[in-house]
């Protein structure tokens, strides 16, 4: 619940001077001549700036991050991230009742360290995320095995984290929780325009894994015939197994200067919470100097066994409304545009709507009572050293 | 029904059996494209997949790493 993963970096390519613009235009990169990984040829930076409004609570979030990554001699690349989110606005909901004060700022970073060899690679990574409230530090080892001239690509990962929970609401209020984290995939080429990955994640979280901000409004039986409304602290199990299975295939259209992304992935755990993800992106190069990018993302989740729907339900041993644990749906519009300025700088702009909808459940059983609706907008500059 | 299924399975060990030819390392230009990573843009990558987790039951499968938040 509380562990957030970072995404892996992208596999780089030996003898790639001249790199395409990060995350802007695809130019073509010089093939390596012996398909083994190393470090990227130049430092390459990212300064991504993200503004987030939702509807319902008039929540805005300001996010500034900055990301870097760099070779370090031949054999070694060290990759950095840092962010500031600042957060304000008001969370009045009806049936899980939140006291949270809003007006909060997160800090987070992360640092990975890579080591490449001729038939494999080797990265630590450390992390470490802070709000008034919420502390976690993290770490963890993952390794890239490669196969077949590279067309094919064995990933292992692992990842421990370690938060302290606090609650402004309630200043003798500690507790603790951690995360230990397995990845296993394999990427495959399989031909010179195409490429698939298959992922599976297993993830064990254990101790405080609830809400200390969110009540639930259940009934309680006091006699045969008396049941009396009743307020329950947000309880979820203090345990938690969760299965992600992430499958994407990326396609190039050679003669429309075009590559698609098209991603599944199919979510379970112990709490009963399901879930299918499917993400449709479409990279569109304009000219030689611009990239657009039009993006879908369908979603829609399966509730937690003790998800509270109304306040008729019975307080039970463990009790949560919060509507992340409901049935719903929710779907992602997005498009992105990307403009190279020269060899050492491009641009991009991104602008996304997000909806979730009890309309959209895959069932057709939505239950959320505090449905997102939100508008995303991110701005960045890309250099390349 | 028969004939549909007939040329799925056709189709499937085509697809496999094509999974089997090697991209020689001279023939990776279109693959070597940024907009042929799994992830062009690492740093909304990460922004992205922190919004999410904030938002859904659902997360992970993309890699691992990263702390946790008070965000969910």
């Amino acid at each position: 619940m509380r562990l957030q993963l970072i995404p892996s970096a992208p596999i780089l390519l030996k003898g790639v001077a001249g790199i395409a613009l990060v995350g802007v235009v695809g130019g073509v990169l010089l093939p390596t001549t012996d398909g083994t990984a190393a470090p990227p040829a130049s430092p390459q930076a990212a300064v991504k700036y993200s503004r987030y409004w939702e509807s319902r609570d008039r929540v805005d979030v300001l996010s500034p991050l900055v990301w870097f990554l760099a070779p370090v001699g031949e054999k070694y690349s060290v990759e950095l991230s840092g962010t500031v989110d600042s957060l304000s606005g008001a969370t009045p909901q009806i049936d899980g009742i939140s006291s949270a004060t809003m007006s909060e700022h997160r800090k987070a970073a992360d640092i990975k360290i890579t080591r490449y060899f001729n038939e494999f690679d080797l990265a630590i990574s450390g992390a470490t995320s802070s709000e008034h409230d919420y502390h976690s530090t993290a770490f963890g080892a993952d390794s890239r095995w490669y196969f077949n001239q590279k067309n094919t690509i064995l990933g292992l990962g692992f990842n421990y984290s370690s938060d302290r929970i606090t609650s402004t609401n309630d200043s003798e209020f500690r507790e603790d929780a951690e995360s230990r984290d397995f990845l296993i995939g394999i990427t495959q080429e399989l031909s010179t325009t195409d490429i698939i990955q298959s992922n599976l994640t297993y993830g064990h979280d254990s101790g405080y894994l609830s809400d200390p901000y969110k009540f639930a409004l259940v009934s309680r039986q006091i006699t045969q015939d008396l049941v009396i409304p009743t307020i329950s602290d947000d309880t979820r199990p203090d345990e938690r197994d969760r299965f992600a299975w992430l499958t994407r295939y990326n396609h190039h259209f050679p003669g429309l200067k075009a590559s698609s992304h098209l991603d599944y992935r199919f979510f379970w755990d112990d709490w009963g919470v399901a879930a299918h993800t499917i993400d449709l992106e479409w990279y569109q190069q304009v000219g030689d100097n611009w990239m657009v990018r039009p993006a879908v993302r369908y979603y829609s989740q399966d509730q937690a066994d003790f998800y509270v729907t109304d306040s008729s339900e019975m307080l039970d041993d463990y009790n949560s409304a919060d509507y992340r644990l409901a049935n719903f749906g929710a779907l992602t519009l997005g498009l992105k545009i990307g403009r190279r300025i020269n060899d050492y700088f491009s641009v991009d702009l991104k602008g996304e709507y997000y909806v979730q909808d009890n309309g959209l459940h895959l069932g057709g059983n939505g239950n959320s009572d505090d449905p997102v609706e939100a508008a995303t907008m991110m701005l960045g500059l890309n250099i390349n050293f | 029904m028969t004939r549909g299924w007939k040329t799925t399975c056709a189709g499937v060990v085509m697809l496999f059996l094509t999974a089997c030819t090697n991209v020689q390392p001279w023939e990776r230009g279109y693959l070597a494209r940024s907009d042929m990573q799994f992830e062009p843009d690492p740093a909304e990558a990460r922004i992205e997949q922190h919004m999410y987790f904030s938002k859904e039951a659902a997360s992970g499968g993309y890699g691992v790493g990263g702390g946790g938040c008070g965000c969910n």
